[in-house]
């Protein structure tokens, strides 16, 4: 049916199983992503247009250690590939990504379970170069906060319970 | 606060040889100075939701005007007025995979999501149908 209508049409049919997103967050210190990550999870929840069911969720550093040691990872390995990269990278992020697995540091364990949050969707990664590790991958989207070095003292010193002197 | 960037820097140095302030590695960067956290928030969804991450690329133009066939076989009909997109027919035939199974089709500014539930393959439906 497909030939009959691409002939009597000229109809060129693609169609293509599209993933939901997953978002990197990399951020300065005293951005101030702890007082964003809530309702902003509350936020994409909310106006998430995508077929998954599942809600947004976040994951940093001990999260992701966490779930490496318990081993609650997908199985499946997705491959980096280079050249699909989003924006110019070095060229031995491919091999380094790409590692043999009986060799891995944790920096391979927390790049692949980055990379498998990720493939599913939904996901909110904090740090670990997330933008870097999933530079291949189609449906991620890369956020930097930044701020001034003044706010951002001022910021940390009243999270951490610091003095500005500590906090710089 | 300098010692943890730097770290963080030489972290991304290190382990991807990347440029952790290089604003080409991002899509988006906020300087959340002065910004109010809920325009914030606002600013990363809308960016993520408009980015077309959401949508399949690239689509043929003749698509809009003409009748979607998928791989299968199956056909969507429909046609295009403006902006309204109209599904006249839903799969029938579609065999799902392995739990549930959904699909999303971008037709210009019309996102049309068929969702096959495998334990109720009957239960076929357009579970959203909205204009971008």
């Amino acid at each position: 049916m497909e030939k009959h209508l691409r002939h009597h049409g000229g109809i060129a049919p693609r169609r293509e199983v599209v993933k939901p997103p997953s978002l990197t967050i990399s951020r300065q210190c005293g951005a101030g992503l702890h007082r964003l990550e809530r309702p902003l999870l509350e936020y994409l929840d909310n106006n998430d247009h995508s077929p998954s069911q599942q809600n947004w969720a976040l994951f940093d550093q001990s999260f992701i250690g966490r779930l490496i040691e318990e081993n609650r990872l997908p199985r499946d390995h997705t491959p980096f590939f280079v050249e699909h990269a989003k924006f110019p990278v070095d060229p031995s992020l491919g091999e380094r990504l790409n590692h043999p697995e009986g060799e891995w540091t944790f920096f391979h364990h927390s790049a692949a379970a980055i990379r498998k949050l990720c493939a599913r969707g939904n996901a909110l990664i904090v740090g670990r170069a997330g933008n870097f590790v999933t530079v291949d991958m189609p449906n991620t989207f890369h956020v930097r906060l930044v701020g001034g070095k003044n706010t951002r003292i001022d910021v940390a010193a009243k999270h951490h319970g610091m003095s500005l002197t500590e906090a710089t | 606060m300098e010692e943890t960037d730097k770290s963080r820097a030489r972290f991304v140095s290190l382990q991807v040889c990347g440029e952790i302030d290089d604003p080409g590695g991002y899509h988006l960067v906020i300087n959340t100075d002065n910004l109010p956290d809920a325009l914030i928030v606002r600013l990363i969804g809308d960016a993520l939701e408009r980015s077309g991450l959401h949508r399949a690329e690239e689509l043929h133009p003749r698509l809009f005007t003409e009748t979607i066939v998928d791989q299968e076989g199956i056909v969507l009909s429909g046609e295009k007025c403006f902006e309204t997109f109209r599904v006249v027919r839903c799969p029938v035939q579609h065999v799902a995979g392995a739990g549930d199974f959904a699909e999303k089709i971008t037709v210009q500014d019309v996102l049309v999501f068929i969702v096959i539930d495998e334990e109720q393959p009957d239960r076929r439906c357009l579970s959203r149908f909205c204009h971008q």
